[in-house]
């Protein structure tokens, strides 16, 4: 491993507490609420509460190009370096988490639920055996930075104007379709498509993860072209 | 803590002149070993660089003369040398602006010799 | 005038290969931004084993040029090499560089030990005891976050981390914003210490030039996004000096020569010069003037304050 890679490493692992713990700390305290709010109801449920931890990552990626860019140009560390080495760094980090994660619903699914409430298992996702809820968890903990990264990497390249012109493009261009599709009638042919195709959660999960790489690729290709102005 | 010496002429010359000034009074003997020039950048806060530049220029003129791999030494007559030339110099840079600033202020050479040898008994 | 360095004071070592190469070299750099053109054609040289001064006013582009050559910044166009590579993407000549920013800014939550042990790993010469022994000597809270640091303190950063990277090239942007006198007394210190005994090449960018001056053997002076004069300190020095005497005198003195101010006080005047001959202070003193030195500070100052016309020819 080289000099700038690692470096770029140990800048993350100074930080475990927003990259580890935090995260867990929002979902536990989200778990302990819904204990006490599921001590109280008859019926069982399945709480959003799992959800937090995917929000967050959104967020950290979101948060980690403003923090950690210009910071590791400036010492002189190469966008490569600074792209594979965060790169690298959320596989872990996601993997961490996707193992915790499947450990935690596999003791909720063998004890049945936590009086009552649901929390870790999620419909029609945890139903396959323990190793397909790792990967669901892992590739989905996966996108969900690279969004968040990405789009910080496009404000990091195109500043607020980029930000504006593909929000506000992709608001226009998705309002423009749906309309279309209501006026023309197009939903009930689509939704009859999706549903031929017979989706199977393997594929939809490769499909995200081929979206996560491709988020990837865009965050890279804006970065290497990124400055920092003095 | 450095010494700061600048008196806005090039460093390499007040160094020079510093060395010059230890050899007069006798601080540097003859066959003296000067300090490194290391220790003079160290010690007058200046770069390394100048302060070999500064020893070079006395190198130059025979006062320093380089023993390999050990370091600098005042050649041997260095001092008579040396006070020879600022006695060449003290005309020009003390009686000159004495005697200027005597015609300034009216005092006439006479005034002038009293003055010094009033103070040369005092 | 050119500088002697004797063998004993740069020892032999590593970097003994690029004793007269340049450490960083530009070729007609220039900048431009949608409302200021921040570069206007640089072309320079830092010699490598040197500490240079890279000096000029608030503005006038010593950031930008120095956030190019560290390849944070795209020129407009023009080249920049360092130790005769493009820097950018380039993880060989990136990695014999540590540039100290004046506003760098660090992750929220680092504190002290969290940017050595960063530093540690980034720098291929890092001196951990060196970088021990600044952290106390500067008086630096270990485990307070870097984010609540005064300006003094965020400088005495810099100056650790710069100092103990060993980095053969270091550049040091207006490294002592915000300290005191004897914390900017100790930079000093250390600097020359740490520097003659592992020379490398040293920038120091400043608009505060008096006392610095004594530590560099070159200045490189920018203005307007120009570099205005490039020289050996020392022989800037010998060349700066100002004239004292009846105004008339005076006048009749600087008619002919290069004269970068003038004042005249009741019947005397005194005017600042940059000497184009070695005779001239002489001349001076022969036409009954008095001469004086003129301090760098005051030279570089009066250089950059002139207006475009005044100061063709100058580098």
């Amino acid at each position: 491993m080289n000099r700038g890679l690692k470096s770029v490493i140990m800048m993350y692992r100074r930080d475990l507490f927003s990259w580890i713990y935090l995260p867990w700390m929002i979902m536990l305290s989200s778990f302990v609420v819904n204990l006490i709010i599921a001590t109280s109801m008859q019926e069982e449920f399945t709480t959003g509460g799992l959800l937090s931890i995917f929000i967050y990552i959104y967020i950290v990626g979101l948060v980690t190009v403003n923090q950690t860019f210009s910071f590791a140009l400036s010492l002189c560390i190469s966008r490569r370096d600074y792209f594979a080495g965060s790169s690298l760094a959320i596989v872990v980090i996601a993997l961490f988490h996707a193992l915790l994660m499947t450990i935690v619903a596999s003791i909720e699914k063998a004890v049945g639920s936590w009086g009552g409430m649901n929390f870790f298992v999620l419909p029609d996702t945890s139903d396959g055996p323990a190793w397909q809820t790792f990967f669901v968890f892992f590739i989905a903990l996966l996108l969900m930075f690279f969004i968040g990264f990405a789009s910080s990497s496009l404000s990091r390249r195109f500043g607020k104007k980029g930000n504006f012109i593909l929000y506000g493009g992709a608001f226009v261009l998705g309002g423009g379709l749906t309309t279309i599709a209501s006026l023309r009638g197009w939903w009930t042919p689509m939704y009859e498509w999706f549903i031929d195709l017979q989706p199977t959660l393997a594929g939809i999960m490769s499909v995200l993860l081929v979206f996560s790489a491709v988020l990837a690729l865009l965050s890279w290709l804006m970065l290497r072209r990124s400055a920092v102005r003095a | 803590m450095s010494f700061p010496m600048d008196d806005g002429r090039p460093i390499f010359q007040q160094i020079a002149e510093r060395i010059e000034d230890d050899i007069v009074d006798g601080t540097l003997p003859e066959e003296g070993q000067a300090p490194s020039t290391t220790h003079f950048a160290q010690f007058y806060g200046i770069n390394p660089a100048t302060a070999a530049k500064g020893v070079n220029v006395l190198v130059d003129q025979g006062i320093l003369y380089k023993k390999r791999g050990i370091g600098m030494f005042v050649a041997q007559g260095s001092r008579e040398r040396l006070i020879i030339k600022r006695q060449e110099q003290f005309y020009e840079m003390y009686v000159v602006p004495l005697l200027r600033e005597a015609e300034k202020l009216g005092i006439d050479s006479k005034q002038l010799a009293v003055l010094i040898q009033e103070k040369g008994r005092g | 005038m050119s500088v002697n360095m004797s063998s004993n004071n740069k020892g032999a070592g590593v970097m003994s290969q690029n004793q007269h190469a340049a450490a960083m070299e530009t070729i007609r750099l220039t900048k431009t931004y949608a409302d200021q053109q921040a570069l206007d054609g640089v072309s320079m040289r830092l010699e490598a084993n040197r500490i240079h001064g890279l000096l000029g006013r608030n503005g006038a582009g010593k950031t930008t040029l120095m956030s190019i050559a560290t390849a944070q910044l795209f020129a407009t166009s023009g080249e920049v090499r360092i130790f005769g590579q493009n820097p950018y993407e380039n993880r060989e000549a990136l990695s014999r560089i540590c540039f100290i920013k004046e506003s760098q800014r660090y992750p929220e939550v680092f504190n002290v030990n969290d940017m050595l042990a960063v530093a540690s790993t980034l720098y291929p010469n890092w001196d951990a005891a060196f970088a021990d022994r600044l952290v106390e000597e500067f008086r630096l809270p270990r485990r307070k976050k870097i984010k609540g640091f005064s300006r003094g303190m965020l400088s005495s950063v810099g100056i650790i981390i710069g100092l103990a990277s060993r980095a053969e090239l270091t550049l040091f942007d207006e490294p002592y914003l915000g300290l005191d006198a004897v914390a900017r007394g100790l930079f000093y210190d250390r600097l020359i210490e740490d520097y003659a005994e592992h020379p490398r090449t040293i920038v120091l960018s400043t608009h505060l030039i008096d006392e610095v001056s004594r530590l560099l053997e070159e200045i490189h002076l920018i203005d307007g996004g120009r570099l205005l004069l490039h020289e050996d300190t020392d022989s800037l020095r010998q060349r700066a000096y100002t004239v004292t005497g009846p105004t008339a005198k005076v006048n009749a003195f600087i008619a002919s020569r290069r004269s970068l101010k003038c004042e005249a006080l009741g019947g005397s005047a005194q005017a600042a010069l940059l000497a184009s001959s070695p005779t001239e202070q002489a001349e001076a003193k022969a036409a009954g003037l008095d001469t004086a030195p003129l301090p760098l500070q005051q030279l570089i100052v009066y250089l950059t304050g002139q207006k475009e016309s005044d100061r063709e020819g100058l580098a």
